[in-house]
C-alpha cells in the first residue's frame, strides 16, 4: 500500500497545487489530494490556479489538517478505483477491508480535536466543498446532541435560551409527539 | 459604532463565504445586527458558485463580511455550522430540540432547512393499524415516530397525499387529517343512508395539481333492490373536503377494484364483467379536476406480458394498481416464475406500459388472494422498499443483485409519507 502511494505521488508529482492560507502560509499538494475539494477543482478545470490557491477563509492551522486528511482519502481514493477495475481476488479484498479500517481509525483519530477546531473544520470543509470531511465533522458534533436534553445542549453551546414561556409551551403543544 | 465592538480585524482575514453558509448566519442573527456599515474593503472573488440558489442568496455577501468579523469566535454553535449539524439530526430530534432557544426553532422549522432534510433522510412510511385506532408514521426499521389517534375505531383503508391522509373507515366514515401537523382536515360522515344490502363504501383522497385542492371520491356498490334484476350498482362521488357532489356511476361495477391516485386522476382496475368481454387489466380513470369519468378505459399490461412470457392467460386478480414515485404502476403477480413485475404506465394515449421491475424470489401465499408485493419508493441506491399486504412486511428488494433484506413487519396498511416532519405543507420534493 505504501509503495501505491508513494508511486501515486511520482506520477502527480508534475502537477502540484499550492495552497495559501488567509495567514500566507504556502502549502504544496498534489493535484490528487488538492481535487477532493470541488471548489478546488472547478478552479484547476478553469485553470486559475497559477501562482497558488489564496484560501482567505482558512487558517495555517485549519488547512494543514484538512490537507492531512485529503491525503489520506486521496489515497483511498485511488485504492478503490484499482480494485474495481483489475483486481477482485480474495487476497486482495483482504488488503482492501484492511485498508478500510485503517481509514476508519484515521477518521477517529482525526476527530479527537477541540470543540472550536472542529467547528473551523466544518466551515473550512464546507467552503472547500469536501463531502467527505463536511460529514465526518458533523455527524460528530450531531452525535454529540443527540439525546441531550436542551437545557444540555444550552450549557455545551453556552446558548441563551430566549423563548418566552409562552413560545416553549407552543412548541411543546405544536409537537407532542416528539417529547412521548 | 459597531466598529468598538468588533475584534480586530487582523485576527483573521475573511473572505467569500459560501451561499449556504451565509443564509445560515442571515436566518441566525437578530435583524439589528444586520445593520451594519460595509466593510473596509472586499477580497476579490476567486471562488464562484454556479449553482443558482447560491447565486440568489450571494446578494447580501457584503452583510456577510461584517456579520463573519462580528460573530463571536470558538465553541459556539453559530454560523454555518448550526446548519450542516442539524441537518444530520432525525426529525423527531429537532422538533424536540425546538426547546433549545428561538434560532433553533426558527432553523428547525424553515421550510429550506426541511426541505434538505427531507433529502437527506431515508422517508417515513405511514401504516394505519388494523388493531387499534391509531395512524403511526414509522421508520422504515418499523420504529414508530408518532401516533396519530383517529379516533372513530379502526379505519379500513389509508391513502394520502402531501401531508394529508385519509382513513376510510368501513360504514361510509372517512377521517382526513395533516400527518405534520396531526391536525383534523375533515370528519365524513356519508352515509346517513341504508346500510343494508350495501357494500362498504371506500374514500381515497387526491389532490388536483392544476387547483391545489384535495378531493375525496367515495365509491359504493350497493344493491339495486327497487330494481327488477337486483343487481348490483356502484355509486360515485367526490367532495372538496366539505360537501359532496352525487356524479354518474363508473364505467363498470367496481366491486374489487384496486385504485391509485396521480396527478389528479384515479385509476381503477376493472374486473372484467364476462370472460372474453373485456381486458382482465382494463382501467377505467376519474378525473378529480373535472370530476367526470373519462369516455374511455385504458388497458394494463396484459397484452405486453402474454406476449413476453407465452403464457395464454391472465386473470384479474394477478393485477393491482400502485403509485410509484408519483407514478401509476401496474402490479403483477407471475405465478409460474414465482416474481412479481412492476410496469410503468407511459403514454396513456396508447395505451403503452413498459416493464421496469421484476422482484425475483416473491411468495404469494394464498391460492385465492394472493400476497401483493406494493411498491412504496425507489431508494438512490436503485433498491426497492416494497410493502407485502398479507404477511405485513416491509423489505427492500435489490434488482442487481435478486437479494431481499427485510426491515419491518407492521400490522396494518403502509403507504408513504412524502412530507416532512418538520415543516406542513412540504410534500412533494
Amino acid at each position: 500500500m505504501a509503495s501505491a502511494g508513494s508511486g501515486d505521488e511520482k506520477a502527480a508529482a508534475a502537477a502540484m497545487i499550492t495552497l495559501i492560507s488567509s495567514d500566507n502560509e504556502k502549502f504544496e499538494v498534489t493535484e490528487a489530494t488538492a481535487t477532493l475539494s470541488q471548489t478546488i477543482r472547478h478552479m484547476i478545470e478553469d485553470g486559475c490556479t497559477d501562482g497558488g490557491v489564496p484560501l482567505p477563509n482558512v487558517t495555517s492551522k485549519i488547512l494543514a489538517r484538512v490537507i492531512e486528511y485529503c491525503k489520506k482519502h486521496a489515497t483511498a481514493a485511488a485504492g478503490e478505483e484499482g480494485s474495481s477495475s483489475s483486481f477482485s481476488d480474495a487476497a486482495f479484498l483482504e488488503v482492501d477491508r484492511a485498508f478500510l479500517e485503517e481509514l476508519e481509525e484515521f477518521d477517529d483519530a482525526f476527530l479527537e480535536v477541540d470543540r472550536a477546531t472542529l467547528f473551523d473544520l466544518i466551515l473550512a470543509a464546507n467552503y472547500l466543498d469536501i463531502k467527505g470531511l463536511l460529514n465526518l465533522t458533523c455527524q460528530k458534533v450531531a452525535d454529540s446532541v443527540k439525546g441531550k436534553t436542551p437545557e444540555q445542549i444550552r450549557e455545551m453551546y453556552n446558548i441563551v435560551n430566549d423563548l418566552t414561556p409562552e413560545e416553549e409551551a407552543e412548541i411543546r403543544r405544536e409537537t407532542q409527539w416528539a417529547f412521548e | 459604532m459597531h466598529d468598538d465592538a468588533a475584534p480586530p480585524l487582523g485576527e483573521a482575514n475573511y473572505g467569500v463565504l459560501p451561499g449556504d453558509v451565509l443564509y445560515d448566519i442571515l436566518l441566525l442573527l437578530p435583524a439589528n445586527e444586520l445593520d451594519l456599515p460595509p466593510p473596509p474593503r472586499l477580497p476579490v472573488m476567486a471562488i464562484a458558485h454556479d449553482n443558482g440558489t447560491r447565486q440568489r442568496r450571494c446578494s447580501a455577501r457584503r452583510c456577510c463580511f461584517q456579520l463573519r468579523r462580528h460573530a463571536a469566535r470558538g465553541c459556539s454553535l453559530r454560523h454555518g455550522v448550526l446548519y450542516d449539524v442539524l441537518l444530520r439530526l432525525p426529525a423527531k430530534e429537532l422538533c424536540r430540540l425546538r426547546l433549545v432557544c428561538r434560532s433553533w426553532r426558527l432553523l428547525t422549522s424553515d421550510p429550506l432547512f426541511a426541505r434538505a432534510h427531507l433529502s437527506r433522510h431515508p422517508p417515513h412510511a405511514v401504516v394505519l393499524r388494523y388493531d387499534r385506532n391509531e395512524v403511526h408514521v414509522i421508520d422504515l426499521r418499523g420504529s414508530v415516530i408518532k401516533r396519530i389517534p383517529i379516533g372513530r375505531g379502526p379505519g379500513e383503508v389509508l391513502s394520502t397525499h402531501g401531508d394529508l391522509a385519509c382513513v376510510s373507515h368501513g360504514w361510509g366514515l372517512a377521517y382526513v387529517f395533516n400527518l405534520s401537523t396531526g391536525a383534523m382536515v375533515a370528519d365524513v360522515d356519508i352515509e346517513s343512508r341504508s346500510k343494508v344490502n350495501a357494500e362498504k363504501p371506500v374514500c381515497v383522497l387526491g389532490h388536483v395539481p392544476a387547483t391545489g385542492e384535495y378531493k375525496l371520491l367515495c365509491i359504493q356498490d350497493r344493491s339495486r333492490m327497487s330494481y327488477n334484476n337486483g343487481g348490483f350498482v356502484t355509486s360515485c362521488e367526490v367532495m372538496t373536503l366539505q360537501r359532496w357532489r352525487k356524479r354518474p356511476p363508473p364505467p363498470a361495477l367496481l366491486s374489487s377494484w384496486s385504485v391509485a391516485v396521480v396527478a389528479g386522476v384515479a385509476y381503477f382496475l376493472l374486473p372484467p364483467p364476462k370472460v372474453g368481454e373485456a381486458e382482465p387489466d382494463d382501467i377505467a380513470m376519474f378525473d378529480m379536476a373535472a370530476e367526470e369519468w373519462k369516455p374511455t378505459t385504458i388497458q394494463g399490461p396484459s397484452s405486453s406480458i402474454i406476449l413476453e412470457t407465452s403464457s395464454t392467460v391472465c386473470r384479474r386478480k394477478q393485477f393491482g394498481l400502485a403509485t410509484l414515485n408519483e407514478r401509476l404502476v401496474t402490479v403483477y403477480c407471475n405465478l409460474h416464475e414465482w416474481s412479481t413485475q412492476l410496469w410503468l404506465l407511459v403514454d396513456m394515449e396508447e395505451s403503452l406500459w413498459t416493464k421496469i421491475y421484476t422482484l425475483q424470489g416473491t411468495q404469494f401465499w394464498d391460492v385465492v388472494n394472493f400476497c401483493f408485493h406494493y411498491p412504496l419508493t425507489v431508494f438512490d441506491d436503485g433498491r426497492i422498499l416494497v410493502w407485502e399486504n398479507r404477511t405485513g412486511a416491509i423489505r427492500a428488494y435489490d434488482p442487481r443483485t435478486g437479494a431481499w433484506a427485510d426491515l419491518a413487519t407492521v400490522s396494518g396498511h403502509v403507504v408513504m409519507h412524502h412530507g416532512s416532519l418538520l415543516c406542513p405543507n412540504l410534500w412533494g420534493c
